[in-house]
């Protein structure tokens, strides 16, 4: 697994990852590294992201965006390089509401596929407790084109 | 359709109007994604997102990215609770399941319906199809999702309280 987070890690080949899907490019999501090592995904909080301007709380659409966006990024960094892959599905469940403040992701691939790969993707904020939890599925490979 | 669905009473005009305008004006989504609101009914919204080639996904066929239909879907369906319940109010998503039918085509709009099927004093329970506004009317998306009524915030709605209704005894 060293081998792809080095690919991930590389300056260069993320900044390519993140710009593959121009819509992660517009939340302007960064890949980053926590003190574990592992892949972490950067969401910086913007004004354009909150969704209910009363308590200051991000949109939920957003969050939802940013685990998928995450989950892609995560998948083309590690298993397809060549090609985007394909959310057929995502379900997400919103634990408390998000703050008006940066957002951290963390992708788990629960089980990687020749055709599906299932992921989990955690999103959280300053002090650690997740606010969002989302499971995604994505084709890959000959499934991803057809 | 649902035998609990709600009903018309508590639909008022007025407050629906209230709500377009306050959407339009004042939500920051709605200035930044040009979320556009179409139509809001008794339990029902309808709302557009013009094509951008801001939120693509895919360079290649240039279909609009998953997350921003996400967006336009909860939005809408945060609106078609406030319509269902006839007031606004401070109100959370819990959960939104989202299965993407097929890619979008480059250039076409994304018209979300979405309808409350029950409401219960503390929950709404919300589904909704994505159609691409093409020669024919194309289903992309389809949503179910659940929101929290009454959470946080200012207050939207006055609720009586006991002390109120008993004299304060």
């Amino acid at each position: 697994m060293t081998k792809y987070f080095d690919f991930l890690l590389d300056e260069k080949n993320a900044k390519d990852i993140v710009g593959s899907i121009p819509f992660a490019e517009y939340l302007d999501i960064q890949i980053q590294q926590n003190i574990n090592g592992e892949i972490i995904f950067f969401l910086p909080f913007a004004e354009k992201n909150i969704g209910n301007p009363a308590i200051r709380a991000l949109h939920g659409g957003i969050m939802a965006s940013f685990a998928e966006c995450a989950a892609s990024l995560m998948i083309i960094g590690t298993v397809a390089h060549d090609h985007l892959p394909k959310c057929v599905n995502q379900t997400t469940e919103y634990l408390s509401s998000s703050k008006a403040v940066d957002t951290f992701a963390k992708v788990k691939m629960n089980r990687v596929g020749r055709r599906v790969i299932h992921c989990a993707t955690t999103c959280w904020q300053e002090e650690g407790k997740p606010v969002v939890i989302s499971h995604a599925r994505f084709l890959v490979g000959d499934a991803a084109e057809a | 359709m649902s035998d609990k669905s709600p009903s018309s009473p508590v639909f008022d005009p007025e407050q629906m109007k209230a709500m377009h305008k306050m959407f339009m004006e004042n939500h920051p989504g709605f200035l930044e994604y040009q979320f556009e609101v179409v139509d809001i009914g008794a339990g029902k919204a309808s709302m557009r997102l013009p094509y951008n080639e801001k939120f693509v996904g895919d360079k290649a066929t240039g279909s609009i990215h998953g997350g921003i239909i996400t967006l336009l879907m909860d939005t809408a369906g945060g609106l078609c609770s406030m319509a269902a319940i006839g007031k606004m109010t401070a109100l959370a998503t819990l959960d939104l399941r989202m299965d993407y039918l097929r890619p979008t085509t480059q250039g076409l709009d994304i018209l979300a319906e979405v309808e409350c099927y029950h409401l219960s004093n503390t929950a709404s329970f919300v589904r909704g199809i994505a159609y691409e506004e093409g020669e024919q009317k194309a289903a992309v998306a389809h949503m179910a999702a659940a929101f929290m009524l009454n959470t946080k915030g200012p207050k939207l709605m006055k609720k009586p309280r006991f002390s109120d209704v008993d004299g304060g005894k």
